[in-house]
């Protein structure tokens, strides 16, 4: 047989061999860096008789991991009582300094706090509501919505809230990892927020729960 | 003087020899393996095979009537056996029917793979060396192999990437893929996936690389997720499945207007290795991907087994990606004083440290990135215009049909051309 053919012959054989070699389903491991978000938001619900208390900083994850502590000691110091001049008392961090801002876009604060020296230092924000602003599921939701995520429901609550005793009150410790917001603070609970979604074009856009 | 005989001169070559009554000598018979050359190498085999393609293709057409394009394409053109429900013909009626049964037919690889073999077996035994027919068949056989080359590697994925935030990795919603995730430090976490050609319902999955079983209790190519009223009745004993069900949906047709993606589900049980005692049962779906929007927010069913958590994900099948795009800043141009979109943009920061890449892109409507073998194209974008959602192609054959068409047109210019010489050649000597 001339050369030639007899290279084609091997080349027919050759194209069997892969045909038959086209991969069987394989499961496959492999390590890869734990997704994060890049915004966080730690808050502490606290509720009272009269209001509900709400304390919260937010900022870059990173920055937020460097305050953690600090946040923690201060929610662990906050103290309440009936005088309307000083309902709240607590020991504010060496670190941290008193802000003059009372009112940001519309809401009022009870107090904020800079966290450092730097001009765009993370603020720690105290705020209240009457007591029907204190649902912990609502609170959450508006969090969420603040940062780009998808609302949860009460059996998830888990995923984003801790219970702590704070004297005799059993408080709600909130911390949540999402966007950045494009209007920081947002609204409160019983407020609509828009829904993060998919844009047009998108072929996940319709797809939702039944 | 020499004595006159009747004898023949004397021949150096040796006396004549008188043929007269000798059967002629028979042609030795071609054995069974030349045998099997030759039918592979004929052409009665190549008309047989182009009719079984053409019935292919018309199959799969009626069948892209009530299935999904690409699920078909797997089905018929990408397989080595398919079977053709009697079903697909009720497309040619006005009338809904339902016909039972169907038949084993060869798919498109079987059909493919022969026409190949027929094509290169055909050259090495019958035909003679003429560079056009050579040029032409060899143009076929380029063909053949990139539609073998596409199937194996091609890749059409999306990236989604929110503002201020980096992907490395594609989806193809195609494709759907289990995923066994722990942790192996605070940062880092070992990932065990499971292609979707092992999750058919019934198949029990073992592997070294799992501490446990996996039993497929049941698993829906589409489906739609429900709300429980109640945990009570439940099929899953952990995770949403306590207040989800997932339930059976037809995939996506080839002609739905709308073409959504089909969103699969699984039930699993998860078991002790070797053993059918059961650790739990949980409900995946790719659907708690689709509402989380951000890949850091899909909500995992976890399971803890000996002091370790591991989080079950049914996910669209991922392609992680040596390099990382960074989203700068996604832009919605309209034009002035309408609501009517100009122009889509993603200014990324493609990062690749194994190429020492560094450096800003701008992707835009008609202006891809083209980068290590992938092109990424502005699709669309989230709705509150925060991310953006590139689609990511990766076929290492595309140019393989454009050369394909080069070869047969010069073969067939060739050929022609050296058939018409040979006309005009005869004309002329008459």
């Amino acid at each position: 047989m001339p050369n030639i053919r007899r290279r084609f012959l091997l080349a027919a054989i050759a194209v069997g061999l892969l045909a038959a070699g086209c991969a069987d389903p394989q499961i496959t491991q492999y390590t890869v860096e734990r997704p994060r978000a890049p915004y966080r938001l730690m808050a502490a619900l606290i509720p009272q008789p009269d209001r509900t208390w709400f304390v919260r900083l937010q900022g870059p994850r990173e920055e937020i991991e460097k305050c953690v502590a600090d946040f923690d000691a201060f929610v662990a110091s906050l103290r309440f009582s009936e005088n309307e001049d000083t309902p709240i008392e607590w020991d504010k961090p060496a670190a941290w300094k008193v802000s003059d801002k009372r009112e940001v876009r519309g809401f009022r604060r009870h107090a904020t706090f800079q966290v450092n020296d730097e001009p765009d230092s993370l603020e720690v924000v105290i705020t209240s509501l009457g007591p029907a602003g204190g649902d912990v599921l609502a609170n959450v939701n508006r969090y969420r919505g603040q940062l780009g995520l998808a609302k949860i429901k009460e059996h998830q609550l888990g995923r984003a809230t801790r219970k702590q005793m704070l004297g005799d009150t059993e408080i709600t410790r909130i911390d949540i990892e999402g966007r950045q917001p494009a209007t920081p603070g947002g609204m409160p609970p019983f407020h609509s927020t828009s829904s993060v979604g998919v844009g047009p074009g998108n072929e996940l856009a319709g797809i939702s729960r039944e | 003087m020499a004595e006159a005989t009747d004898t023949l001169a004397k021949d150096p070559f040796g006396p004549a020899k008188d043929f007269a009554g000798t059967a002629p000598r028979k042609r030795s018979q071609p054995g069974p393996i030349r045998l099997f050359f030759q039918a592979l190498a004929s052409l009665r085999l190549t008309v047989v095979l182009l009719f079984l393609g053409m019935m292919l293709v018309f199959f799969g057409s009626l069948a892209q009537v009530d299935g999904g394009i690409w699920h078909i394409v797997s089905k018929y053109f990408r397989a080595f056996v398919v079977w053709v429900p009697f079903q697909v013909f009720n497309s040619l009626s006005s009338r809904y029917t339902t016909i039972p049964g169907g038949f084993p037919y060869p798919g498109g690889f079987t059909i493919g793979f022969l026409l190949l073999v027929n094509l290169i077996t055909a050259h090495a035994l019958r035909f003679r060396f003429r560079a056009g027919i050579l040029l032409i068949h060899s143009g076929l056989i380029v063909l053949l192999l990139s539609e073998l080359v596409t199937a194996q590697l091609a890749v059409e994925a999306t990236m989604n990437i929110d503002e201020g935030n980096s992907s490395n990795f594609v989806y193809d919603t195609r494709e759907a893929e289990l995923a066994v995730i722990s942790a192996v430090d605070s940062k880092q976490d070992n990932v065990v996936v499971i292609p979707e050609a092992m999750l058919w319902s019934g198949n029990r999955i073992e592997h070294e690389s799992l501490p446990f079983d996996i039993v497929v209790d049941d698993f829906f190519e589409n489906s739609h997720v429900v709300t429980r009223k109640t945990k009570a009745g439940a099929r899953a004993t952990f995770g949403e499945g306590l207040y989800d069900d997932a339930r059976f949906r037809p995939v996506v047709k080839g002609t739905d207007p709308n073409q959504e993606v089909d969103v699969p589900s699984a039930y699993l049980s998860i078991r002790k290795k070797g053993s059918d005692t059961r650790l739990g049962t949980c409900l995946v779906s790719c659907f708690y991907g689709i509402l989380a929007h951000s890949d850091w927010d899909v909500t995992p069913q976890v399971l803890k087994h000996d002091g370790k958590e591991y989080r079950f994900y049914l996910r669209y099948r991922r392609y992680y990606k040596p390099y990382r795009l960074y989203l700068h800043d996604f832009k919605h141009d309209k034009y002035d004083g309408t609501e009517i979109p100009k122009n889509f943009s993603s200014n990324v920061q493609l990062i690749d440290p194994s190429r020492g890449e560094d450096r800003e892109v701008l992707i835009w409507m008609n202006h891809p990135l083209r980068y290590a073998g992938e092109t990424f194209f502005q699709a669309s974008f989230k709705r509150d215009e925060t991310g953006t959602v590139l689609t990511v192609v990766k076929n290492p054959g595309w140019l393989m049909p454009y050369i394909s068409c080069v070869m047969v047109s010069l073969g067939l210019v060739i050929h022609f051309s050296q058939s018409l010489a040979k006309f005009l050649k005869r004309e002329l000597l008459k």
